[in-house]
């Protein structure tokens, strides 16, 4: 039932009590002033009025309340009202009639009680009637006794109707507070329940990164339970360190770094300390939470061990490894073989031989090359790629690589071309002093440059240089075959290769991108590629340039660790703001080292 | 004739470099670990000393340190050759007094050969 049809019934029954009150009220005031007022005539005129009343009445409830319970059983009141009008016609004895005491009571008990009694109280005022009619006959006597009865009735039935429609409403409320708040609690447990049989272990803190929520897998974790836990600072629990064993502090502290970029963000490189001095390695995703203006609320930890996984990833690195190395040398042996069969001054073989033992050493070097990714692919998941890191003039290390690779390029009838800010040859560069191994990034650059020679038939490849205040940017373009939309996403992905006839005559080890992807992001670079298919293929990347303040600081600390060592392609601190000569590359003999 | 003494552990790869530095026409002759290395050393006198770092009982750079605290042996050139491409390994090798380091899965045998081209004609 609708809180309006409540209401309305309420307001009905109270008119129905006011009403009957009324009527007997008025009956009762005219028969004691005016006696000679009520004849026949007047009473069968009120009887009718009333009747027609009553039958207004229940029809308006009727057509309102359609057979709800409560319009019924106000209806069958209306009908029974009525009779009772007429009861008082064909007078039964007055007040002192037996039926009227039992009546009025039903009346009442039936206003509680609904349906069932109505129609049993119908149904024995209709027999009574029916009774009256077979044995009596009207009279009109005690009408007057009996239009007050019938006012008092109603009364009644109407303060009876209103006092159990205020007790049922009183009733369904409460029980609506009942059963919404047990509702509330069915939350609360089945929240409780999936919190605490989650098999993470789930954190929650609030904006000073205190434990408000630590459920059942995360007091196993970490050996605190949630009473000891709650409101403590989430580090003097989890006494998170990073992997070098050093503990947090604010810079670099999760939730900090959560709030800072308004996202979910996850580290597996952290390891906890449990109560029992265990060390484990954690796996953690934080979500932070923030109010309605936007500063941080608490935030959502989701953490789990995963020693056993790093154990199993260091097993399988160290496999890849031993078996990279183990390999190795009996490659290395082929390859010395065949060379040494193809070297005139060693041995003597015919032209046919000469051109499959070629074959054998292209294929054995591209073998070779193929542990020597694997290799350095392991060294990249362990974090051990870098080496040292020194103060890059960029410009240099560019041009030395281009000189190095012009015969290579050249070979496949292809130029290439080194573009200093728009301008070809020795323009005068800009320095662009940037953080990184030159080692590691002769790589990358002699890779992007391999690469591109090997996807271009004809034209020819462009090296650019380009910067600003805050990086420098290298470009490698080429006129080759291009990359479809759908590869670019993957190309700097482990194993990643493009799946076309090429790449099966070309050869590579989908390690290549791979691994100039993770040497630029150690150096804080980026690296993308923008392509067309049949138009070429430009890769770049960008690092950070070092302010002169840096320079000095990294060349200061790589003196004093490695006295008298230079390394090609770094420019001295002092030297003039004009591009070097190409220094005669000293390495030439490590020229063939790619990472493809 | 030049002479170079090889030390290498590996038999395959001892065969090869011989036969590679035989056709440059050096007088090879051969180790197969430190203590024999250090032996050759000094009863040969050869003029340059290629040496595998990666070896049992002793390794190269203590090879590489005794030679070098050896009077007979401390001007002897040396090519060290290893797996071991760590940036400190190369600093260690070169601290030791190795005229040059290379690492072997970044070059081939023409590269080695020319390296002992370049230190041989520079000694003389």
């Amino acid at each position: 039932m609708t809180d309006q049809r409540t209401r309305s019934l309420t307001i009905l029954a109270r008119l129905q009590a006011a009403l009957g009150a009324g009527i007997a009220v008025i009956v009762f005031g005219l028969y004691g002033l005016v006696p000679n007022l009520l004849t026949d005539t007047t009473l069968s005129l009120t009887a009718a009025i009333l009747g027609a009343f009553a039958a207004v009445y229940f029809g308006t409830l009727h057509q309102i309340f359609k057979f709800s319970k409560l319009a019924l059983s106000t209806l069958a009141l209306s009908i029974i009202t009525g009779m009772n009008l007429v009861l008082v016609i064909t007078s039964t004895g007055g007040l002192d009639s037996p039926f009227y005491a039992f009546w009025i009571l039903a009346i009442v008990v039936a206003g509680i009680f609904g349906v069932v009694e109505i129609i049993l109280v119908g149904s024995l005022t209709v027999g009574y009637y029916a009774y009256e009619i077979f044995h009596g006959g009207l009279h009109s006597q005690y009408l007057t006794d009996h239009l007050i009865e019938f006012g008092l009735t109603l009364a009644a039935a109407g303060l009876a109707q209103w006092v159990h429609i205020r007790t049922r409403n009183a009733a369904v409320a409460t029980s609506k507070i009942a059963k919404l708040s047990g509702q509330l609690s069915t939350e609360q447990i089945k929240a409780d329940a999936i919190v605490s049989s989650i098999g993470e272990g789930v954190m929650v803190v609030d904006s000073l990164r205190r434990i408000q929520v630590f459920n059942k897998a995360a007091q196993n974790l970490s050996g605190w339970d949630e009473s000891s836990a709650q409101n403590i600072d989430y580090n003097l629990v989890l006494q998170l360190r990073t992997t070098d064993d050093q503990p947090l502090n604010d810079l670099n502290d999760p939730f900090n770094e959560a709030w800072r970029k308004q996202a979910e963000i996850v580290h597996d490189n952290l390891t906890t300390t449990t109560r029992s001095g265990h060390k484990i390695q954690l796996s953690l995703s934080i979500s932070p939470l923030f109010d309605d203006h936007g500063a941080p609320s608490g935030a959502i930890a989701l953490f789990r061990d995963i020693s056993k996984e790093k154990e199993v990833e260091r097993q399988k690195d160290e496999f890849v490894s031993t078996a990279s190395h183990e390999m190795r040398t009996p490659v290395a042996a082929i390859e010395g073989y065949i060379s040494l069969a193809m070297n005139a001054n060693v041995a003597t073989v015919d032209d046919r031989a000469k051109k499959y033992l070629g074959k054998a050493h292209d294929t054995i070097q591209h073998l070779g090359e193929l542990f020597r990714d694997l290799l350095s692919v392991t060294k990249a998941e362990e974090g051990q790629l870098g080496g040292h890191i020194d103060a890059i003039n960029l410009g240099e290390l560019v041009q030395s690589t281009v000189d190095d690779m012009q015969f290579t390029i050249q070979k496949k009838n292809l130029t290439l071309v080194y573009q200093i800010g728009g301008q070809s040859g020795k323009a005068i560069a800009p320095l662009y002093y940037v953080a990184a191994n030159p080692e590691r990034l002769r790589e990358v650059l002699m890779n992007l440059i391999d690469n591109a020679g090997k996807f271009t038939t004809e034209g020819g490849i462009k090296v650019t240089l380009e910067g600003n205040e805050k990086e420098a940017t290298v470009g490698i373009s080429d006129t080759g075959v291009g990359i479809a939309p759908e590869d670019i996403g993957h190309l700097f992905q482990k194993f990643y290769r493009i799946d076309n006839s090429a790449t099966r005559t070309i050869g590579g080890t989908g390690l290549g991108l791979y691994l100039c992807r993770r040497v630029i992001e150690l150096f804080n670079g980026r690296i993308w590629v923008e392509s067309k298919v049949g138009e070429g293929s430009t890769f770049r990347f960008t690092l950070p340039r070092l302010t002169d303040a840096e320079i000095t600081k990294i060349k200061l600390a790589a003196t004093a660790t490695t006295p008298g060592v230079t390394t090609p392609g770094v420019d001295s601190i002092a030297a003039p703001a004009a591009i070097p000569a190409p220094a005669a590359h000293p390495a030439s003999s490590t020229s063939n080292r790619r990472i493809r | 004739m030049a002479k170079i003494l090889l030390v290498e552990d590996d038999v395959n790869l001892r065969e090869i470099y011989s036969a590679r530095f035989a056709a440059e026409s050096y007088e090879v002759i051969t180790a197969s670990d430190g203590e024999e290395a250090l032996a050759t050393s000094v009863r040969e006198r050869p003029d340059l000393i290629v040496l595998d770092v990666m070896m049992p009982k002793i390794s190269g750079f203590d090879v590489l340190d005794i030679i070098r605290s050896t009077p007979e042996t401390k001007d002897t050139k040396v090519i060290m050759m290893t797996a071991l491409s760590q940036e400190t390994d190369r600093q260690r090798g070169e601290a030791l007094g190795a005229n040059k380091y290379l690492i072997k899965s970044q070059v081939t045998l023409e590269d080695v050969v020319n390296s002992v081209r370049e230190i041989l004609g520079a000694a003389k």
